[in-house]
Order: structure tokens, then C-alpha cells, then sequence
């Protein structure tokens, strides 16, 4: 047996775009355990829940996240309509999931280019981010934003985008498709990519499980759950599969998430084909009470939402367990026996979110 | 749809019902803490790989102890630190206890209830 050395593994490091916090036991060059600290960038955000009145609170929660910023406020907004049973327009349900796939489509991207740039390829990681760029247009756009968008209320939505512009954003997509597919032949046959993703972080099928594994973590190993399938917003409109692979390593884990930008796309051009002209929100009355939990996808996987009401305008309590949170169980089992160079590697293969988690 | 029960349990009935959820093939999505400005509340959440999904709920006080499911949940251990950190809540038997260090937060207990809360 080697000597131990414990080494820190941020919260700054190069490879790391967060503040992500992992003591690693090592012994020489192999990861022997490893031990998580979060609470570094702590803001409190659910706290200040009891302080804001609940229609303006939405502003504060797209704010937990700039990636996932979207599908943040349209969980809150779920939440508390379903907590004071309001029934939102036709229209607004289509219109989130366009922005809520649009927003996938741009987490994996980003996600691609930092998993690209931690095994070293600079050029594939450029690409990603530059054919994300043509998705932020499309947010600038109907939006006014390209990472905070402010377009979700609860009851409804501040903007509707007309169907002129839908038809725009088709053409848009349709070229971000193509050049999306050149480079997912990358992320799928090259060398490179698959010397230093496969066979590395594997998680079984019963482990992803057990683990509490959530989103491409969970699917890249096997196990067919993706909250869409409850059918909130459009979603029980649309005709879609769960994208799974069996491997369970990080070449599974990245492929789920290029088979996503994919079907992303397809969702979208099925909601622009079903999307019904309408109103774009209703009239909400009174205050909530009770309390409501709601699941959703994030692109990093479930999200579960939970809001307590007390019949005045401030909640009790707004509780977000985001997707990282989740996984960190499943990352501290992928560590033990790795090489300290795939740490980089195995992190970012749960995507993992340190702003959402320390929401 | 997500269903919007929360069965009501003691604190001593927690680790049965875990039990009973893991037995029927339920794994754990999430634990978290709520209070009102006169009690607290400790909620569990188990979902079944077709998306079924039960809570439990249990009155808690600030300091009490209630028994970690982090033996039959392994995830446990991560809601449990967070609680114990944010609300003050302690739990026996944890697999891993980061020993209030999970949260490095400037005040203690942050989420609990205040004497602001009550007045």
C-alpha cells in the first residue's frame, strides 16, 4: 500500500467552472475515497422566500442557476399554480417547453464543450460553444436575455412569441441541427473522446439506482425515468422515449446527452407544429396555502420542487433538490479506484451545477 | 402526476416506514425541512421508477434526534447533514456525519425558527 495523500480538488481549479469541492484520499497516483464540501458559495435563496412576496420570489429563483435559469422559474411557477389550482392557457404550456428544451439544448452544449476541454481538445470545445451561441440568439431574441429571461409569472408568461418568429427559429434550428450532428460524430467515433470516457466512472445499473442517480447519470446507466413523462406542460402532447445507454461510464453519460440535443430538437419542431393561438396567462387571485411538491427535468436531471403556503403573499417555505445534489452520491462511488487525471473527467460527467446545489 | 399527500408519522415511526418504501421498491428522492412560525416539519419523499411517488411527514423541535435512514437509503446522509446544519435537527447513525461542517454557513442553524418567527 502507498503512502496516503489527501489533495484538494478545488473549489478553484482550472478544469472546473465551479466551486465544486472534493478532498481526495490518494494513494500514489489512485483515487482511494473522497470526501465532498458544498456551503462554499451558500447564498440562502430559500430563506429569503419568507421575505418575498410570491410573485415577485420567481425572480430570485430563475436566479439559483444561469443555465438551468429557465426551467428554475417555470418549476416555481408550476408549483404555486398547482398549489392554488390554476390552470394556465393552452399556449403557455407549449411556449415553456419550447424555452425549457431550447434551455437543454444549450446546457449539454456547454456541457459538450467543457467535457471536451477537461480531456484537452480545444477545438471541439470552440465548436460547442459557438453553435451554442446561435441558441442564446434565439433567447435574446424572444426574450430580451440571453441567460436571466424573466418571461415566466405564475399564472402564466410576460411574452408569447409570435408564430412568425416560431417559423424563424425552425430555420435557425434546422442549421444548429446539422453542425450539431457533425460534431456528436466527434463525441461519438473519435479516439480521443473514447480513450479517455469509456470504461472510466462506471456505475451499474443497481447502483445508479440505490445511489439516488438522476438525469443522464441515471440513463447512461440504463434505468428509463425522465420526469418529462409525467406529461407537465406540452409534454404529454409530444411523442417522446427516454434516451437510455447501458455502459454506465462516461462515454454513456455523454452520449445520452447527444442523443438529448437530438430529441430536443424534435420537441420543439413538434410543439411549433401543435402550438395553439391564445391567451397568455390568467388572472391569479388570492394567496397560496397548503403545500404542493412538483418534479420536472432539468437537463442535469429530476428537480423536485416544494412550497408551502399560509394564505398571506410570503411562503413558509420554497425547498429546490436539484439534479447535482442528487448525484453526489453516485460521483463519491465513481472516484475510488480512478487515476487523479480522470478526476476532471469523472466530476464533470454529472454535470455538476455547484450554484444550483448551493442555492 | 405527483401525488400531494403527506402522511402524517412520529419520529420514531420514520425508520419503519423507510423500510417498508425501500421494501416496495421505492428509493428516496429527497428529505428536507419546513416550519411554520410555531413547528417543524421533517418530509420524506420515495418514488418508484414509474414515477409513483409517496411523502411522510413528522413533527420535529429543534436539537431533537431522529434516527438516520442513511443505512437503508445511502443518500440520506447528504439531506440529513444538510438539515442537521440548517435547522438544528440531529440525527443518530448516520454513515457519514460531516459533524455540522456540511454547510459552513455564518449562522448556525440559519433555516431554523427564530424568536422573529414567533413574534
Amino acid at each position: 500500500m502507498g503512502e496516503r495523500t489527501i489533495i484538494p480538488f478545488g473549489p478553484q481549479h482550472p478544469v472546473l467552472p465551479e466551486p465544486l469541492h472534493l478532498d481526495l484520499i490518494l494513494e500514489d497516483e489512485k483515487v482511494v475515497g473522497a470526501v465532498p464540501s458544498i456551503g462554499f458559495v451558500h447564498r440562502g435563496l430559500e430563506k429569503l422566500v419568507e421575505k418575498r412576496d410570491f410573485n415577485e420570489m420567481i425572480y430570485v429563483i430563475e436566479r439559483i442557476c444561469g443555465i438551468c435559469s429557465f426551467i428554475h422559474s417555470q418549476g416555481y411557477a408550476q408549483t404555486i399554480e398547482g398549489l392554488m389550482g390554476v390552470e394556465i392557457p393552452a399556449r403557455v404550456k407549449y411556449l415553456r417547453t419550447i424555452w425549457g428544451e431550447l434551455s437543454r439544448i444549450h446546457s449539454h452544449l456547454l456541457w459538450l464543450g467543457l467535457m471536451a476541454d477537461a480531456y484537452g481538445f480545444e477545438s471541439l470545445f470552440m465548436h460547442c460553444w459557438r453553435v451554442r451561441e446561435k441558441i442564446l440568439d434565439i433567447f435574446e431574441e424572444t426574450t430580451g436575455g440571453r441567460v436571466i429571461f424573466s418571461v415566466c409569472k405564475v399564472g402564466g408568461l410576460w411574452k408569447d412569441i409570435d408564430n412568425e418568429t416560431l417559423k424563424r427559429i425552425v430555420t435557425v434550428l434546422k442549421d444548429v441541427e446539422k453542425e450539431t450532428k457533425k460534431m456528436a460524430d466527434v463525441f461519438t467515433r473519435d479516439y480521443t473522446v473514447q480513450k479517455r470516457t469509456r470504461g472510466v466512472g462506471v456505475i451499474t445499473y443497481q447502483e445508479a439506482i440505490d445511489l439516488g442517480a438522476v438525469g443522464p447519470t441515471l440513463r447512461g446507466s440504463g434505468v428509463v425515468q425522465d420526469m418529462r413523462t409525467l406529461g407537465y406542460a406540452a409534454y404529454g402532447d409530444l411523442v417522446f422515449e427516454p434516451i437510455v445507454e447501458k455502459d454506465g461510464d462516461c462515454y454513456a453519460r455523454t452520449i445520452v446527452r447527444v442523443r438529448e440535443i437530438s430529441q430536443s430538437f424534435d420537441l420543439i419542431y413538434q410543439a411549433i407544429n401543435k402550438i395553439p393561438d391564445g391567451e397568455i396567462d390568467v388572472k391569479v387571485k388570492g394567496n397560496p396555502n397548503g403545500e404542493f411538491l412538483t418534479r420536472l427535468e432539468q437537463p442535469r436531471g429530476q428537480v423536485v420542487y416544494y412550497a408551502k403556503g399560509n394564505g398571506t403573499k410570503y411562503l413558509d417555505r420554497f425547498r429546490v433538490r436539484t439534479p447535482t445534489f442528487a448525484n453526489i452520491p453516485p460521483l463519491l462511488k465513481m472516484l475510488p479506484g480512478a487515476d487523479l487525471a480522470d478526476v476532471p473527467v469523472l466530476a464533470l460527467s454529472i454535470d455538476p451545477c455547484i450554484s444550483c446545489t448551493e442555492r | 402526476m405527483t401525488d400531494q399527500t403527506f402522511n402524517p408519522v412520529t419520529v420514531e415511526e420514520i425508520v419503519d416506514h423507510s423500510f417498508k418504501y425501500a421494501n416496495d421498491g421505492y428509493r428516496l428522492i429527497q428529505i428536507h425541512c419546513t416550519k411554520t412560525p410555531e413547528e417543524m416539519f421533517i418530509i420524506y419523499t420515495f418514488e418508484k421508477l414509474d414515477l409513483s411517488c409517496e411523502s411522510i411527514k413528522a413533527n420535529v423541535q429543534v436539537g431533537d434526534t431522529v434516527q438516520s435512514i442513511s443505512k437503508i437509503f445511502h443518500p440520506a446522509f447528504l439531506y440529513e447533514n444538510e438539515i442537521h446544519d440548517l435547522y438544528g435537527v440531529n440525527f443518530s447513525g448516520m454513515i457519514v456525519d460531516f459533524q455540522g461542517t456540511l454547510y459552513e454557513t455564518a449562522v448556525k442553524q440559519a433555516f431554523s425558527i427564530t424568536a422573529s418567527d414567533k413574534e
